[in-house]
């Protein structure tokens, strides 16, 4: 924390460097969010761009470095929302991606693939589960990211999890 | 639940020229501030301008005739040319308009051989012109080997851009101007503006024209810093044209409305609040093909209206 901090602040005072340090740390994740809403690797690789270009352009009006990685998901996440606004264009996962992503788990409750997270969820949707449990945020933390209400959250996130036809453990159900 | 997603994603391959491109969306933020200070030399690495602030290269449908006989090929020859066209063509997101914006770079390159070896010695030319051949083929290094130590290149730039600065500060005498020689170029009255928010203070001001038109056109700089703190706004007076950087169409967001009679354009990014609102507003100045182009880190919307109406009301 205490590197990413140093980094932010060398990076608010316009060292590129420090920034290109610090971006390199999320990048994959990065890349990986935003295939997940574009579904091809030349408009992910776009978004990454977009959002490496914003961030830095902002990162001096940033007020609290600790919360850096959040400000930056935010950032990439409003990127490729605006990506798809923009292009308006439906685009369908290509077959030879499917078939690198389907699995053959034998556990039911856990039968997800990332072709189901692709094409079955709209961009809210993905928004929240990516939020959850790629990047592990709280519901709470999901909600102020996302400008949304607490409650749409949890909503989101169960309809979520039933379109993906995955039994949810306990505590995910009952966590704030 | 968590690891399973978590399985998932992973099989996402990232590709090879992800950090590539994370690099280069920096370094455009770094090239388009750059573009409006002018004061530390006319070179800009490939990879970072020719894709992204690729419009200015786009010049006409002109092309070398005869490479052989150019400048350019005597510090930067037809092979490495090649090379490097070929190199951006594959980096680019579209290869096709890779391929005109290589062109059209090596083009910029060859016009910009040409202004310097009419404004300097026979002896500077030639130290020049290698020092530009130099900086050539460390773009051509960072295109090739992405994944390479880009301490030690970014060293070898530095150098090579302290060796080139007392040229490039003679060629960018020639097309910097005070704002009152830039007046003279113009039909309209350049105003700085009437109204400065409270708390700011002017830190710098310059007009500039391109080498291809050294008398014509200026583009005026105007830049305000917080007395007591690091934010700040700046202001661009430039004409309007097609195949100029369009700092508006990088924000999330571009409004267009009326404003006491003027057409205004606010652009700004999907509101975050961990940060402040760094915006960017534009206002036409009437009759005229020149419009008035800010950005702030901080001000509000009303704030950068009631400056920019300060320029161009009466």
């Amino acid at each position: 924390m205490i590197v990413i901090n140093r980094l932010v602040k060398k990076a608010q005072k316009g060292d590129e460097k420090a920034y290109i340090t610090l971006f390199q740390q999320y990048e994959a994740d990065i890349y990986r969010m935003a295939f997940v809403y574009v579904k091809n690797q030349e408009d992910a690789l776009e978004i990454v761009q977009e959002t490496a270009y914003k961030s830095f352009r902002e990162i001096k009006t940033l007020k609290n470095p600790e919360y850096f990685k959040t400000w930056l998901i935010r950032i990439a996440i409003n990127t490729a929302l605006s990506h798809l606004s923009k292009g308006k264009k439906v685009v369908h996962l290509r077959p030879e991606y499917a078939e690198t992503f389907s699995t053959n788990e034998k556990d039911v409750s856990l039968q997800i693939t990332l072709q189901d997270l692709i094409e079955r969820l709209n961009e809210t949707e993905k928004s929240v589960v990516l939020l959850k449990y790629y990047e592990d945020h709280t519901m709470g933390e999901i909600a102020s990211i996302l400008d949304m209400p607490l409650g749409t959250v949890k909503t989101t996130l169960y309809r979520s999890l039933d379109k993906l036809r995955v039994q949810m453990k306990r505590e995910d159900m009952y966590e704030q | 639940m968590n690891n399973e997603i978590k399985r998932q994603m992973e099989k996402i391959e990232v590709p090879e020229d992800l950090h590539e491109r994370s690099k280069l969306g920096i370094m455009q933020v770094k090239q388009a501030r750059k573009k409006y200070k002018r004061t530390s030399g006319w070179f800009i690495g490939v990879a970072a301008s020719i894709l992204f602030i690729g419009a200015t290269f786009l010049i006409g449908g002109s092309h070398l005739t005869d490479a052989a006989e150019t400048l350019l090929v005597k510090v930067f020859s037809l092979e490495e040319q090649e090379q490097i066209q070929e190199g951006i063509q594959k980096t680019a997101p579209d290869p096709e308009g890779g391929a005109v914006e290589a062109k059209a770079y090596l083009q910029q390159m060859e016009k910009h051989l040409q202004f310097a070896k009419e404004y300097l010695s026979p002896e500077e030319y030639e130290d020049y012109s290698r020092l530009i051949g130099d900086m050539m083929k460390i773009d051509m290094e960072r295109i090739e080997n992405p994944h390479a130590d880009m301490t030690k290149l970014y060293k070898r730039e530095e150098e090579i851009l302290q060796d080139a600065q007392k040229y490039t500060d003679k060629l960018n005498a020639l097309t910097n101007y005070t704002l009152e020689e830039a007046q003279e170029m113009v039909d309209f009255a350049i105003n700085r503006p009437a109204y400065v928010p409270t708390g700011y203070d002017l830190e710098e001001e310059i007009a500039y024209t391109e080498e291809a038109n050294p008398l014509e056109d200026p583009t005026i700089t105007i830049k305000y810093g917080q007395t007591d703190g690091e934010f700040g706004f700046y202001l661009h007076i430039e004409k309007i044209a097609q195949d100029k950087y369009d700092e508006l169409s990088t924000y999330d967001h571009i409004d267009s409305y009326e404003l006491n009679g003027f057409a205004f354009q606010h652009a700004h990014d999907t509101p975050n609040v961990d940060t402040g609102n760094v915006q960017a507003m534009s206002v036409m100045i009437p009759g005229e093909e020149y419009e008035v182009i800010m950005v702030a880190d901080i001000l509000s919307k009303e704030e950068m209206e009631k400056v920019l109406l300060s320029m161009v009301e009466e």
